[in-house]
């Protein structure tokens, strides 16, 4: 470069050292302004990510590939030993079908007779879409998913893949959605054990496994529980698997999630429409159009209406209390 | 004049050689592999191209493409806006290829990568301590860092290779 020497190598000099700073303060300004409003810059994410997941799904086709080939050769491995297995599972689960097939009978006599509502209450449609980006960055753990507005899919909807609970949607595009996953540091979900039905705060914190926070005196959580959704957020449908309470350690019960498992490529969209309080969600009346309070019509027994009374209380504080993109 | 020109416009083109070394990077570090139980991330991947900047690209038009890329990373990846445009400027201004002098060897460049890795960490570990406390993956950070400088040798003797492949040896003769 020396050798371009006179008048013009040092105006071109100069001009690339200010042009260096000017864009260096950019960056820093930038970088401010998105800390003190996360919202910067959300438009032009919500394009970028939709122009690129189609583009992401061909340019992560060949790493999947090659994860589900590595996948197939070690399940071939033990396909021999893992068959007697499923053949022994079988023949145990025909007999439990059969049970549950009575059970569900009874179960729906009982609804008709009580004229209660005892649905699991996750949602039966759910939308397919795939995840084409990962990113597990220093700061941030999210999915990109190619399917976005135009397959239906809306901020809050519950994502899954085939083992549990990946995460959220936070931001959605045209063709493209941003999933905020459970370990993500502003990650909070409304959960439960299928065991003891306590309930607690699933908190991301960027690492593998999140903890278990908010836990009350008498909580009962021991390491193997089963961690659902609780539902009690009124956000996130109840039920949705998520997975096992780890061993303690340091005082703090942290999760072995399912997804962990397994690489996250096809995953479920959970449609579903968010509890609203009553204070936001008042009756219409069809003849005036004026507001009305709502009454009871139908009779409850004690247990649904403690339940009630328990979810109308969470409602009042949301549990789900950072749902934006960090 | 003629001869000016002509160095501007090649000085131009390295550049744009550096930025396009680094698209390529910038998409291949939005993938994820997983190895085991571990997510090895490539999120650092573009610090490579960072490295292997071209030494007679123009300096103003290297930021702006630096720029681009480091906000590229940051919209794409759902980050914090403008943290690794602040990162891949910070350490192009700190690695620049003509502070650093011609790479002796793959062993003495890598050694030398090494130290803009380990500069890179500091200086996120460092953003994430006062702007972002708490916010921080230790754990991911180091495997990214480890990912990235596995994956140095590979990327470094294919990119001489084609440099070597596309190398301009009639300009070169002329003293362009």
């Amino acid at each position: 470069m020396a050798r371009l020497g006179g008048h013009n190598f040092r105006r071109r000099r100069i001009v690339g050292r200010i042009t260096f700073v000017f864009l260096i303060i950019i960056a820093a300004l930038i970088f401010f302004a998105g800390q003190a409003n996360d919202r910067v810059l959300d438009d032009t994410k919500t394009q970028a990510e939709s122009a690129t997941s189609p583009v992401m799904t061909y340019v992560t086709m060949p790493v999947r590939g090659f994860e589900n080939f590595v996948t197939d050769l070690r399940e071939r491995g033990r396909a021999h030993a893992e068959n007697k297995r499923l053949q022994a599972e079988l023949s145990r689960l025909s007999d439990v079908e059969a049970r549950a097939n009575a059970l569900a009978i009874k179960l729906s006599r009982f609804e008709t007779i009580l004229n209660v509502d005892v649905s699991s209450g996750i949602p039966e449609q759910k939308i397919a879409a795939r995840a084409v980006m990962e990113n597990n960055g220093p700061f941030v753990r999210s999915s990109l998913l190619n399917a976005g507005h135009s397959k239906g899919i809306e901020k809050g909807y519950a994502v899954m893949t085939v083992d549990g609970l990946l995460g959220h949607v936070v931001r959605v595009g045209q063709n493209s959605a941003r999933v905020l996953r459970l370990e993500d540091l502003n990650s909070r979900v409304s959960v439960m054990s299928v065991r003891s039905q306590s309930r607690a705060i699933l908190t991301g914190d960027n690492s593998r496994n999140p903890k278990l926070s908010f836990l009350t005196e008498t909580s009962d959580w021991t390491a193997g529980d089963v961690v659902i959704t609780s539902g009690d957020d009124g956000v996130l449908p109840p039920g949705l698997p998520i997975g096992y309470v780890m061993p303690e350690t340091n005082g703090e019960l942290m999760v072995d999630l399912y997804v962990n498992d397994s690489h996250v490529d096809w995953v479920w969209v959970y449609p579903h429409d968010p509890i609203k309080a009553p204070e936001t969600d008042p009756i219409i009346s069809e003849e005036s159009g004026a507001e009305t309070e709502p009454q009871a019509t139908v009779t409850q027994n004690p247990i649904s209406q403690s339940q009630d009374a328990e979810k109308q209380i969470q409602q009042a504080s949301p549990v789900v209390t950072d749902r934006d993109e960090n | 004049m003629a001869l000016d020109t002509a160095n501007v416009l090649k000085a131009r083109g390295h550049a744009l050689q550096g930025g396009a070394v680094g698209f390529v990077l910038l998409v291949f570090s939005l993938l994820s592999v997983r190895i085991g139980r571990i997510d090895a991330a490539l999120t650092f991947l573009p610090l490579i191209a960072i490295y292997l900047w071209p030494l007679n690209a123009t300096s103003a038009l290297s930021s702006i493409l630096i720029f681009s890329l480091g906000l590229g990373v940051d919209v794409l990846s759902g980050g914090p806006v403008g943290l690794w445009a602040f990162v891949y400027l910070f350490l192009y201004g700190t690695f620049r290829p003509d502070l650093r002098g011609p790479d002796k060897s793959l062993y003495a460049a890598w050694i030398s990568f090494l130290g803009l890795v380990g500069a890179g960490v500091a200086l996120l570990i460092a953003i994430g301590f006062v702007f972002i406390p708490g916010r921080t993956g230790f754990v991911a950070l180091a495997i990214q860092a480890l990912v990235v400088i596995v994956a140095f040798p590979p990327v470094y003797l294919i990119h001489n290779s084609l440099q070597k492949f596309f190398s301009d040896e009639d300009s070169a003769e002329a003293g362009i």
